[in-house]
């Protein structure tokens, strides 16, 4: 009995035929996601243009006024000028609503590189162990390892210990996550080398390396952008969470996190200091989040049953 | 008893809009009596599984019935509720399906899973549900029927598996017993067996059975009378010997003519041709394994010798786990054998390692079984065709155009080459992967199980191509297959192969005119409709066989 | 049955092994002099000195893990810097409020999920499935902390049901030990029963297709039957694998959690060990929920024994 069609063929045909940007365009859950993010990056190249003041500009005078107030602020060359705070201030003066559009940068920077440096390794290291056997094991075990440490506390604990940085915060966040983007990488090298397809170019005299990159490579693109905008969405949070805790980035740099963090204390009081980050950061992420599950219908509905 | 048990009446089911057609089934009307096996036959996409799954109030929610009715014992089906179809099903009605290793619930012991039909439609207590349920067992010939109570679907073997669904079906004594190609996933000895198995379950039970199949050997042992479906219509319908040996519809003369004969074809191939292959005493055992689990040493394949002359076919016939597909993927150095040696024009390629191996592998070229997995679905049909000279310093336009030629060969348009696979169908892909082979002009090609897959037509197609290329390229073929017909019609050696050992060896005409081994023996008295000619547009019932038939022992 | 818990505990003490010198090392190899740390600003290099020879950080890398990884078998954690305790009493005293939290959230997760899920792939396409699917995603969304003063504003601040923050000890009251953990419980699970439902719904999706349903309802069983006897059954694995793996994320909210509902327990303890570089405290305790971790994962693979009769050694 003939067998039917793959359904992940129907997926590669869709692509094929009409092309990626038409299947992309007409997933609801793409364009809303894909949306929201553009429209964050937007904010984030434009921030000093959307009405803004210097992020670490402060006024005593201004202290914990609520969303709408108009106070003063005093600019970097000393002098006082009359600023409406959309989103109030802090309790040290602060405008909340520059803070937070400034924020928008370092949160997507953050969820980017973490995203690209734990796909750069997590791809060479699954590649590596799906193909060099004596390599699989020891590299499996070692992965292994790192995955039974629960991820924030190797994030907590190395930008703790190490000094706070950008860079230090996102090898500290993108370190966990590469083990996940290992195991997927290898178990679809392990899967697709089954593959009639790939038998066929083995004995059609194909050399490995170009098997590597022309046969299989090609075939895990899809799952791997998925899980890049999961990694991603996954990265932003964490990195709330550090600057939450402490652990983050430096104070002076304005981050969803730290506003967070130094605004918890008068909670009771000014809620609108943890509101304002908590709802951009939310937002942030349930964007991401629904631009990876509807790539992941279009590119590759077998993953839907994986997640 | 002369109330029909089924009755279709001018059925109509619609398919979702997209589709390649509009209706999945279209006007078709039969009936099935008490004591009757009407077999539906027709190649996929003719609708026949779909109007089993209709007759059990089984179909998925986008297929409706637009049109027509289905009558079991003069009940409507098709606008009963569903609490009454969970009645009736199991009870008056039952079906079994084709993958038994799928159709068993993997977690649930086997008797657990023939007792809850009894929980759910009876109101018996459990001492007389036990005794029910070793009855039926006993009924289907299962051996030990206490272990098998007890045992979980995957510790029992594909025969065993399917009497379970067979006893899970007739247990409550239903009028009507829908089977949907239940033979067809089972090796030639079993399906013997269980075809044997519910002609005897519907002359002690006198249920109405209606068969579906594809395959026209089972229709020729089975079948009282035979309905042809092709997409959706039925074409002819008549009673077996009727139907096959005068078939009156054009497509039913085709089908049975794409059948073929299980006498082998005299083609006359010269006996000197040189030798393009030969192995000696080629061994593959896969070890003992872990530390922890013993996993005795598994021999898959133990002292094959065999030779393949240019010009002429060799085929390795056996059933699954023979050991014939392994033979196959050491003679390509898909995996190192562990023992013997293998001969390509005089140089032992066993052991050759990878570097030397890559100049020789043009040589030996393979198709596989599957065509919708031996494509990259990512290339284009051209690239894929042209990766093989490419890789040997052919430049990209001298191999499109031996790509071009080879697409003639192969009879598909020179367009194929910019389209992708997911356009053409299975015997169109299996084309492709033949051409591909090719592209490297090998000297040696080997086709694994190759024409499994495909419809009877397009088998009857993808068969007559290979034999034409093999002609005019002077090729030398190893044909592994478990279809003894299909060894036939291509064949011009024999091996037949039982776990990991070739227990006969010969040219086609001696191996199947007068086998000599048991196992032989036995595979060929299984062949369904072994007794009827095909071949041609109408079968004829055979002459006198050589050699004594003997009834297939249950397990 | 015995080999295969042989097997797997075998195959554990390797990976619990490289826990132990990724924990190690993690600490070691940080820039700056855990000695001068220690000894604080207004110590003179001798004493600095003096505490680096006590700690035995001027022997070679190697020997000082042996000898760290001797004290550790013999179930010495070292003493805490900050705390003045050993770090094995501060984790035992510090267990129970992290202890209960874990259990209750665990519980309330998978009573609601795995319903939730089953129905939502049941009726795949309905109401439920895709409020399910919205919810889910919107709780891999809200951060735990943000979620946690949302629920703390609503019910604590504004309409005064429960206590704001706060942790009771079970021997001090039932109920009041119950009526701290509701908030920080509900918090805490949303991400879980976000990532059991999801990964329930996909399961039972996939095996409500499979042949062996389509063949339960060809026997005419109650739909009720088919789902949970037939199809639950096969997704057991799957979920049970997920509710193990997801205990990593659990973890990490602990630490959350704790935080913004100020619940002395052991995630509070990691915070304030890495404020105060406190390394003894900071190894012990991720090498505490690192081994819980490991334990739970292999008391899920030996769950699968029950559950799929196909295991088996």
């Amino acid at each position: 009995m003939p067998p039917t069609a793959v359904p992940a063929e129907a997926a590669v045909a869709v692509q094929i035929k009409g092309g990626l940007w038409r299947a992309l365009r007409g997933n609801w859950a793409v364009m809303m996601g894909g949306s929201v993010l553009a429209l964050l990056a937007l904010i984030a190249v434009a921030a000093p243009w959307l009405g803004t003041v210097d992020p670490t500009l402060f006024d005593p005078a201004s202290r914990d006024l609520l969303p709408g107030a108009i106070g003063e602020i005093t600019d970097l060359d000393g002098a006082t000028i009359a600023h409406k705070f959309l989103m109030g201030s802090d309790g040290f003066g602060r405008d909340i609503y520059s803070r937070v559009i400034y924020g928008t940068r370092v949160s997507l920077i953050v969820g980017a590189a973490v995203a690209l440096v734990s796909l750069l390794f997590g791809v060479s290291c699954g590649l590596a162990a799906g193909y060099i056997r004596w390599l699989d094991g020891v590299l499996m075990r070692v992965m292994d390892g790192v995955m039974a440490i629960p991820g924030i506390l190797i994030a907590i604990a190395l930008v703790a210990l190490w000094k706070a940085s950008l860079t230090t915060v996102i090898i500290a966040i993108a370190i966990p996550e590469i083990p996940r983007v290992t195991r997927l990488v290898r178990s679809l090298v392990l899967s697709i080398r089954e593959e009639p397809y790939v038998e066929a170019a083995v004995s059609l005299g194909t050399r490995t390396l170009r098997i590597m990159f022309g046969h299989i490579l090609p075939n895990t693109m899809a799952p791997l952008i998925v899980q890049g905008t999961y990694i991603c969405a996954s990265a932003i949070l964490i990195e709330a969470i550090l600057s939450f805790l402490g652990v983050g980035l430096p104070t002076d740099v304005p981050t969803w996190g730290n506003i967070m963090a130094e605004g918890r204390v008068q909670f009771n009081d000014f809620p609108h200091n943890v509101f304002f980050p908590g709802v951009f950061l939310a937002l942030t992420v349930l964007a991401i989040n629904m631009l990876g599950d509807g790539l992941r219908d279009t590119l590759d509905p077998r993953m839907s049953k994986r997640i | 008893m002369n109330q029909p048990v089924l009755e279709v009446r001018n059925l109509t089911i619609a398919l979702p809009p997209g589709g390649d057609r509009a209706r999945a089934v279209e006007g078709v009307s039969f009936s099935v009596a008490p004591h009757e096996m009407v077999c539906l036959v027709g190649e996929s996409g003719s609708g026949k599984t779909v109007i089993a799954h209709a007759a059990m109030g089984l179909l998925p929610k986008t297929l409706k019935a637009t049109a027509g009715e289905i009558r079991l014992q003069g009940e409507n089906i098709l606008g009963a509720s569903e609490q009454r179809l969970r009645e009736l099903r199991c009870t008056r009605m039952s079906m079994i399906f084709q993958e038994p290793m799928t159709a068993l619930n993997p977690v649930m012991r086997c008797g657990e899973q023939i007792d809850e039909v009894l929980r759910i439609h009876t109101v018996l207590g459990p001492q007389e549900r036990r005794a029910k349920v070793l009855d039926i067992l006993t009924q289907v010939h299962l051996p030990e029927p206490g272990r098998m109570l007890a045992s979980y679907p995957h510790q029992i073997s594909g025969g065993q598996r399917q009497r379970i669904m067979i006893a899970i079906a007739l247990v409550l004594d239903p009028v009507l017993l829908i089977a949907d190609e239940p033979t067809t996933a089972l090796d030639v000895t079993t399906q013997a067996q269980i075809l044997l198995l519910i002609k005897e379950l519907q002359r002690v039970h006198g249920t109405g059975v209606l068969f579906i199949t594809h395959d026209f050997g089972v229709v020729a042992e089975i079948a009282h009378r035979v309905a042809v479906l092709r997409t959706g219509e039925l074409v002819e319908m008549n009673a077996t010997r009727e139907l096959l040996s005068k078939p009156q519809h054009a497509y039913t003369r085709m089908l049975i003519g794409s059948v073929p004969s299980i006498t082998p074809r005299h083609r006359g191939a010269p006996a000197d041709a040189p030798v393009v292959l030969r192995t000696r005493a080629l061994a593959k055992t896969y070890a003992a394994t872990g530390w922890l689990h013993q996993r005795a040493a598994v021999h898959a394949a133990l002292e094959i010798s065999l030779e393949i002359r240019r010009g002429q076919t060799l085929g390795l016939v056996g059933e699954s786990g023979s050991g014939k597909s392994t033979v196959a993927r050491c003679i390509t150095r898909l995996i190192d054998p562990s023992a013997g040696e293998i001969l390509l024009g005089g140089e032992d390629i066993a052991t050759m390692p990878a570097g030397k191996l890559r100049q020789l592998r043009r040589h030996i070229q393979i198709v596989f079984q599957d065509p919708y997995r031996s494509l990259n679905p990512r290339r284009s049909v051209g690239d894929s065709v042209i990766e093989g000279p490419m890789n040997y310093g052919v430049s990209r336009a001298e191999a499109m155009a031996r790509a071009k030629k080879l697409m003639q060969l192969v009879r598909l348009d020179l367009n194929s080459l910019d389209r992708y696979p997911h356009q053409f169908s299975g015997g169109q892909r299996q084309r492709i992967c033949i051409a591909r082979a090719l592209a490297m002009e090998p000297e040696l090609l080997i086709a694994d199980e190759a024409v499994s897959a495909l419809d009877v037509s397009v088998q009857a197609q993808v068969l007559a191509l290979l034999d034409e290329i093999r002609d005019r390229l002077n090729l030398a073929m190893l044909f592994i297959t478990h279809d003894l017909r299909v060894a036939a019609q291509v064949c011009d050696h024999v091996a037949v192969m039982s776990q990991g050992r070739v227990v006969e060896y010969g040219p086609a005409s001696s191996v199947f005119g007068n086998p000599q081994h048991e196992y032989t023996r036995a595979l060929f008295a299984a062949a369904p409709g072994r007794l009827w000619e095909f071949g041609n547009a109408n079968a004829r019932p055979t002459p006198r066989l050589g050699f004594p038939i003997r009834a297939p022992t249950p397990i | 049955m015995f080999t295969f818990l042989a097997r797997r505990l075998a195959a554990t003490i390797p990976v619990l092994l490289i826990v132990a010198v990724l924990v190690f090392l993690m600490l070691r190899l940080t820039p700056g002099d855990p000695a001068v740390i220690i000894a604080g600003d207004a110590a003179n290099p001798e004493q600095v000195a003096q505490i680096r020879a006590g700690l035995g950080l001027d022997r070679p890398i190697a020997v000082q893990f042996g000898i760290w990884f001797g004290k550790l078998l013999s179930g010495n954690l070292g003493e805490s810097y900050y705390f003045k305790l050993t770090v094995v009493d501060l984790i035992a005293h510090r267990i129970e409020p992290t202890l209960a939290l874990s259990v209750c959230t665990i519980v309330l997760s998978v009573l609601v999920s795995v319903p939730l899920g089953v129905l939502a792939a049941w009726r795949q396409g309905g109401w439920l499935d895709r409020a399910l699917m919205g919810f889910s995603v919107l709780g891999f969304s809200v951060p735990v902390f943000v979620l946690g003063y949302i629920l703390i504003y609503i019910f604590s601040l504004k309409l005064g049901w429960l206590p704001v923050q706060g942790y009771v000890r079970f021997a001090d009251g039932f109920w009041p030990f119950l009526r701290h953990l509701i908030l920080p419980s509900i918090t805490l699970s949303v991400i879980y029963i976000a990532l059991i439902a999801r990964v329930t719904r996909a399961a039972v999706t996939e095996t409500l297709a499979e042949d062996y349903v389509r063949t339960a309802r060809a026997k005419g069983l109650p739909e009720a039957r088919v789902v949970i006897h037939h199809a639950l059954a096969n997704a057991a694995v799957p979920i049970v694998t997920v509710i193990g793996i997801g205990i990593a994320l659990l973890i990490g909210g602990v630490v959350v959690t704790e935080t913004v509902y100020a619940i002395p327990g052991l995630g509070r303890l990691t915070v304030d060990a890495v404020l105060a570089r406190d390394f003894p405290t900071i190894q012990g305790v991720i090498l505490f929920f690192s081994f819980a971790y490991v334990l739970i994962n292999l008391l899920v693979d030996l769950s699968y024994l029950f559950f799929d009769p196909r295991i088996s050694y």
